[in-house]
């Protein structure tokens, strides 16, 4: 056990409430003259059983955000918290670990192990932590997802959308504290990609699972619950409840103001 | 175009320096091969001079015409009144007559000094100081009976002194001389370690059992005559039984003989450097093959804004050119340090080479160049057939290079390349070819070539099938470890491929000692008749050498020994037996038996006539006098080195492994004439009927005692012995092999350290859904390992193969046993498996380090 607990977690009661949460977290590349601040103080929650969107323009910082909250990447200063736990506490062996339990991911392309069946890629983190994933769950994921009878292919074998769904599975396979995804639709049809966003709503409603997706489509925006705009690294405002007008409006305004 | 070669160069600056490396050994070693032989040559060329100058002519035994291919044998001596007539002939100063014999020494200490690698000689004194090669150092000249000068590199080793005793035994028992002298010559770095005794005239004549003999005559002419003139005087006076040469043949003779020595050892180390470059070949081919699939975006853009094919070609040929050429100059330094390490394995054997500084001649600096660049080149040359035909528009769509042949050529294909090297193997095994070893060799070469070509195949099937025991507690690490080890199978059959030819010439070796040792012990089996045999040895073991046929005759007196039987050879400067009978332009080995005791201590079958002491004459093979259509009785013309005999066959017999291969057998009383320098190989020892063994062996070693370095053993003793023996040549070969191996090791390094460089995403992604570390590098180190032992499994088979053919070959010399060493084997696999383990250490580490982000940044 580490010597303080208190530095490892976050004491306030309204913490538990939050699966992922940045605090004054700044985040830059670079040196000198051409340094680039990809996040810029700032501070942001999430909330658990919540479909959370992160929308904001081309190099707005949210594809750092979302590797610093899920600990891919390390944060210049600021704290990271996720599922309650300080992320710089941890050392690299710990982060792994968190990795395959506390977190999951669906990348925009490249999800998938190619030399492995569709089970086994959803069956991966929990493999890698010598666990044996809940049968149950697994079942109800394949059933959400339709992939019954694409478990045996190789990712070769499956379509864009098909293998999006599959690395949406394996996301939710540990049933992690948040799914990060970072324009899981971008490289889908429209039709796809609904069904994929569709889907993760379904399993977020059900069964109280959390979702940050960051994504520059509207309408897969309005899959959310609440969205969260940033701009230069800073986050400019949020909405809850949005509808696909209702966030497009909002772009426009902030566009503007830019 | 050749800037982007330079840019794709410098790019990959580790894939660069691990495909030059692999040439880099291969092509050292043949510059090492060159390097130290032209430095021994030269060194020794200068030591001959030194020592040979100031003889003007040299006179010794003619010998016939069909022995001058034979190397150092010991001269036959002649009538000393030789000597009286070269005196007599106008123009000659001063003539000597030379004395020299094998011999052994014991130290005040009872240390045994006996023919290591180099011979211990037993020689007169030169009294006339021109001719002498040695010079007094301390001391004075063996002038007196009991006296001995020793030379000083002898005297420095077993630190003797001037006024100590020291044994000497030569044809005559040990006797106590006491060092009067340390003596040195500046030729000594030429006699490789030979140690020297100098006695007097007499003595040494006496010891050696030539009383009134010389074995040579050295001359010093007058300043009035030219040593042309001077030699074909003597020649004249002396007839033809006799062979004068001016000192310049002679120096010349020695030279071209060690010409002769130095080009086998060369050809033998060139053997090597030829597997190793064959199998750096392998890993060539391989890089580049990876580099191009993985450059196809590159070259397709290249052809899309408009490279010729021919473009492309010379891009991927001219990167392989600068690969060969920095290959080529490093190798030919390489060699240096080669040449250096060679001639410490050798030294470590026990043969001192003489130091000299290096030599590069021109011919090994252009042929580093040529092989450097020539192979490299060679194998780019597929690769860069293959990059040029890619479409733009395919690969730019990232299809890159799928199989362009059917796999049904591909089975024709490497069907038949293993067809073409059985033909040769077997050709070079059974068919008479005036160089087999070059059929065996490329017939070898084919034969991985064709496996290796149908290694794809293999590789699913054979992969799943050794890992399935472990892949139970091998977890998701195992599991992927061997799915990446299938993934490419022709990329992961040609790394097996390389990693099979070390391998399997390593396993050929141990199954062919293993088969050897076998036979060998079998033999003894069914041919030791008696309950000891008498053998020589040095202690670090080493050939049998031959010793004095006294001791045999001394063994016969003991008490509870019912017969002692030497078998008589020849000894020669290199210390192998191996006397030549020349008829019929066949060149066979005889030896020489006492007829009187020979059925009992010999397991042999006469099928006709009767080996009778009083019956002497000649022994015949029933083969070969099948072959000549000799009957018993018949009279046969035989010509030995210095001498001619017509000798009756009294007997025909069953060949029998007791004879040492020998074809003819003859009295030992004609084999001492026509041998002068004729000494035992072995002898059989046969104990009376119910006597305490340990008793009498006792005996026999006490009356052993008088013969240094003698080894009174039975019949497992024997055994035993000689598996060390062969286990010794053994090692040596493999330390060799083991460069094969290291380079082939070296391929998996290259070939997965590719892989790791073109599954950067996939690791990322790995690492970004919880792959520890440690996790990620057992999954590699898996694949290494499963690689590893598909290269050790196909070796296995290849080599067990290829043992086994010639050991069918070699069935008439006795090689009846074959026998597959299992322990060996199984260490062999679990090395095998270890060099896997160690071969993944660095691109483990490499892909550890892989940024988690870069499964999720787009290239
Ligand atoms: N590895 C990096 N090195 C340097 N700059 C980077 C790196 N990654 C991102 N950036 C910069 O940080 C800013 C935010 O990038 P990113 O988070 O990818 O934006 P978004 O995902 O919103 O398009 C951009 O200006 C980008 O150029
Ligand atoms: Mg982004």
């Amino acid at each position: 056990m580490q010597t303080s607990q208190q530095t490892k977690s976050v004491d306030s009661v309204e913490e538990t409430r939050l699966a992922a949460q940045a605090i004054n977290v700044r985040k830059t590349y670079g040196s000198g003259d051409t340094v680039v601040r990809a996040l810029d103080d700032l501070t942001v929650s999430f909330e658990r059983g919540t479909f959370h969107a992160i929308m904001g323009p081309s190099g707005s910082g949210k594809s750092t955000l979302l590797h610093c909250l899920a600990g891919l990447d390390d944060v210049s200063s600021g704290d990271v918290f996720l599922g309650g736990v300080n992320l710089a506490t941890l050392t690299e062996q710990e982060r792994t670990v968190l990795r395959r339990t506390a977190v999951g991911f669906v990348f925009q392309s490249f999800n998938l192990i190619p030399t492995l069946t569709a089970e086994e890629n959803v069956l991966l983190p929990s493999r890698l932590g010598g666990q044996k994933m809940d049968p149950e769950w697994l079942a109800t994921l394949v059933r959400t997802l339709g992939l019954e009878d694409r478990l045996t292919h190789k990712p070769g074998e499956l379509s864009g959308g098909q293998q999006q769904r599959v690395a949406a599975a394996r996301a939710f396979a540990t049933r992690p504290d948040v799914v990060f995804a970072d324009e899981p639709t971008g490289a889908l049809d429209s039709i796809s990609g609904g069904s994929l966003l569709a889907f993760m709503r379904e399993i977020v409603e059900k069964h109280e699972q959390t979702v940050v997706m960051v994504t520059h489509d509207p309408t897969a925006a309005s899959y959310a619950d609440r969205v969260v705009f940033l701009a230069d690294g800073r986050i400019i405002d949020e909405l809850s409840d949005p509808t696909a007008d209702k966030v497009l409006d909002r772009m426009k305004t902030l566009g503007s103001h830019s | 175009m050749i800037r982007a070669t330079l840019k794709s160069i410098l790019g990959h600056k580790m894939r660069f320096a691990l495909t030059t490396f692999s040439i880099v050994i291969g092509v050292a070693f043949v510059s090492g091969s060159f390097v130290l032989t032209d430095t021994l040559s030269e060194t020794f060329d200068n030591l001959f001079e030194d020592i040979l100058s100031d003889v003007d002519v040299s006179v010794r035994k003619a010998t016939d015409e069909a022995f001058d291919d034979m190397m150092m044998q010991m001269p036959d001596p002649f009538s000393d009144e030789a000597l009286a007539v070269v005196q007599g002939v106008e123009g000659v100063a001063q003539a000597e007559g030379a004395v020299q014999g094998m011999g052994t020494y014991v130290t005040p200490e009872g240390e045994q000094i006996v023919f290591e690698m180099a011979p211990a000689l037993v020689m007169a004194w030169h009294e006339i100081p021109e001719l002498a090669v040695f010079e007094i150092l301390e001391g004075v000249s063996p002038t007196e009976n009991g006296q001995v000068v020793i030379d000083s590199g002898t005297a420095e080793d077993y630190d003797l002194e001037i006024g100590e005793t020291l044994g000497v035994a030569a044809k005559l028992a040990l006797e106590d001389f006491e060092i009067v002298g340390i003596a040195e010559s500046p030729g000594q770095g030429a006699m490789m370690g030979a140690k020297f005794a100098f006695l007097s005239r007499q003595e040494a004549q006496r010891m050696l059992e030539i009383d009134g003999q010389f074995h040579q005559i050295s001359v010093v002419k007058t300043d009035d005559v030219t040593r042309e003139e001077l030699r074909d005087r003597i020649q004249a006076d002396l007839g033809s039984e006799y062979e004068v040469l001016t000192g310049d043949q002679a120096t010349e003779e020695m030279t071209e003989q060690l010409g002769q020595g130095l080009g086998y050892f060369k050809s033998f180390l060139l053997v090597f450097a030829l597997i190793a470059l064959f199998v750096g070949t392998f890993l060539i081919v391989n890089t580049f093959s990876i580099v191009v699939a993985q450059r196809s975006r590159e070259l397709a853009l290249l052809r899309a804004i408009g490279a010729s094919r021919r473009q492309v070609r010379l891009s991927v040929v001219a990167e392989s050119a600068l690969v060969g050429l920095l290959a080529g100059f490093l190798g030919l330094f390489g060699g240096i340090v080669v040449a250096g390490l060679l001639r410490g394995l050798i030294g470590i054997i026990g043969i001192d080479l003489p130091s000299g500084s290096n030599v590069i001649a021109l011919r090994t600096v252009i042929l580093s160049f040529v092989v450097g660049i020539g192979v490299t080149v060679v194998s780019a040359v597929m690769p860069a057939l293959k990059a040029s035909r890619v479409s733009p528009i395919a690969a730019l769509r990232g299809e890159g290079f799928t199989a362009r042949h059917s796999s049904g050529r591909r089975v024709v294909t490497g069907v038949f390349i293993i067809l073409f090297g059985l033909v040769l193997l077997f050709l070079g095994l059974f068919a008479d070819t005036s160089n087999p070893l070059a059929f065996i060799g490329f017939g070898a070469a084919g034969l991985f070539v064709g496996i290796s070509v149908l290694g794809p195949f293999v590789v699913r099937p054979v992969i799943t099938a050794i890992s399935r025991p472990a892949m139970s507690r091998a977890g998701v690490p195992g599991t992927l470890g061997v799915e990446n080890a299938q993934r490419n199978p022709r990329r992961t059959a040609s790394t097996a491929a390389a990693l099979m030819i070390g391998l399997g010439l390593s396993l050929f070796v141990l199954v062919f000692g293993d088969s050897f040792k076998a036979s060998a012990s079998k033999a003894i089996d069914e041919t030791f008749a008696g309950d000891f045999m008498l053998q020589r040895g040095s202690d670090t073991g080493g050939p049998p050498l031959p010793f004095s046929p006294h001791l045999a005759e001394e063994v016969q007196k003991v008490e509870g020994v019912y017969a002692a039987v030497g078998l008589r050879g020849q000894p020669n400067m290199a210390g192998i037996g191996g006397p030549w009978v020349y008829e019929e332009e066949h060149s066979k080995a005889v030896i020489g038996v006492s007829f009187a005791d020979v059925e009992k201590g010999i397991n042999f079958k006469v099928l006709e006539g009767e080996v009778s002491e009083d019956n002497p004459g000649l022994l015949v093979h029933d083969a070969e006098a099948e072959e000549f259509g000799w009957l018993l009785g018949d009279t046969v013309k035989m010509q030995f080195p210095t001498a001619e005999r017509e000798l009756q066959i009294k007997a025909i017999y069953e060949d029998s492994r007791a004879l040492a291969g020998a074809k003819y057998v003859m009295t030992s009383e004609i084999f001492d004439e026509v041998f002068p320098n004729g000494q035992d190989m072995f002898a059989f020892v046969i104990l009376d009927d119910g006597v305490d063994i340990e008793v009498v062996r006792q005996r026999i070693e006490q009356a052993a005692e008088s013969y240094p370095g003698i080894r009174v053993q039975d019949q497992n003793e024997i055994k035993e012995d000689q598996r060390d023996q062969i286990d010794q040549l053994l090692g040596l070969i493999l330390v060799l092999l083991v460069l094969a191996v290291f380079i082939s090791a070296l391929g998996i390094v290259n070939t997965l350290a590719l892989s790791i460089f073109e599954r950067t995403r996939e690791i990322g992604l790995l690492r970004a859904v919880g792959m520890t570390g440690f996790q990620l590098r057992r999954m590699i180190t898996w694949e290494s390992v499963l690689v590893s032992l598909l290269g050790a499994m196909l070796g296995a088979l290849s080599g067990i193969f290829l043992a086994w053919a010639v050991m069918q070959a070699l069935a008439e010399e006795g090689f009846s046993e074959f026998s597959i060493p299992v322990v060996s084997t199984v260490i062999f696999f679990v090395l095998s498996a270890v060099l896997g383990v160690l071969a993944a250490v660095f691109p483990a580490r490499r892909a550890a380090k892989v940024d988690v982000l870069s499964a999720v940044t787009v290239e």
